[in-house]
């Protein structure tokens, strides 16, 4: 009697295009789904090899008052400079020196040294300062406020401050 | 009954696949977002110029990640836009967007003197991210 009735169910063929349809339908949603959540997966593992990358780009900057320069270290692997902040609270100054792609490499001998010319005009209260590169190098032709404080920022986002 | 369920299948199918788009090209993609708020200004005694550096580039994150700011918050009340555009005078910063790479000044007003001291600053972006810093204002 049961074994009739299995027989029946498998030779019976009504409804059989209905459930492929169904099983079809059900794994294109699932494709879409997968696809989302691997993307997310993904997106989040490039969010925190950014983040490594952040904790890795060490560097250093450091002001020298009586010659006026300050020199930018790269401390652990290479990186590339994006702007430097010129500020100055008592006179008033938020200035920037564009820095895009100037590239900086671990080690004493690759350091970076801005200079700013003593006898030069002033800077002005805020917009960018303009700068020419030599070598290691990199000259901005204003002189300096009172009071100066100094904020790197490299092309990952990692800032450091005098 | 067939057409019925066929029409209903290709709409819940459509749905899916324009969901699926718009989360990775909207919300989803806030996850990538990498903002640095890399200078705060007060200029005179509620006038506060913001400058951020979108660093989600091609080169640190694989894709190009350009972000839209919604508003601007020091210590919990927002600013301002004082820039000129259709957004003065609100709330709102979106009008300009900060292209992954790019440094760009946002310029907002306090409602009320910004006293000397330390100050925090949030920076909300249109897909829900927020960023913080601390400031001084001599």
């Amino acid at each position: 009697m049961r074994e009739k009735k299995l027989k029946n169910l498998f030779r019976n063929r009504k409804g059989t295009a209905e459930v492929i349809g169904t099983i079809m339908f059900i794994m294109i949603l699932l494709f879409f789904f997968t696809n989302v959540y691997l993307w997310h997966d993904a997106a989040t593992k490039d969010a925190d090899q950014l983040y490594v990358e952040k904790m890795n780009a060490g560097m250093s900057i450091s002001f020298d008052n009586s010659s006026k320069q300050v020199i930018v270290n790269a401390t652990s692997s290479e990186i590339t400079l994006s702007m430097l902040w010129i500020n100055s609270d008592s006179a008033n100054v938020h200035v920037y020196a564009n820095l895009t792609n100037v590239p900086v490499s671990p080690g004493d001998d690759n350091a970076i040294t801005i200079t700013f010319n003593k006898e030069g005009l002033p800077m002005n209260q805020d917009g960018a300062v303009p700068w020419v590169r030599h070598g290691n190098t990199i000259q901005i032709a204003n002189s300096l406020p009172l009071n100066v404080t100094f904020t790197l920022v490299n092309t990952l986002g990692v800032m450091v401050s005098t | 009954m067939i057409l019925v369920v066929m029409v209903g299948m290709s709409l819940v199918f459509a749905y899916v696949a324009v969901y699926a788009d718009n989360y990775k090209t909207g919300v989803g993609s806030s996850v990538l977002e990498s903002l640095t708020l890399e200078d705060v200004w007060v200029d005179g005694s509620q006038t506060v110029h913001v400058w951020v550096y979108n660093s989600g580039t091609e080169a640190n994150l694989g894709t190009a990640v350009n972000l839209n700011i919604a508003t601007i918050y020091v210590d919990g009340s927002a600013l301002t836009n004082n820039q000129a555009g259709s957004n003065y005078g609100t709330i709102n910063f979106n009008e300009q967007s900060v292209n992954a790479g790019q440094n760009v000044q946002f310029i907002g007003e306090s409602s009320q003197p910004i006293a000397s001291g330390t100050h925090e600053i949030t920076v909300v972006t249109m897909r829900g991210s927020s960023f913080k810093e601390q400031f001084d204002v001599p």
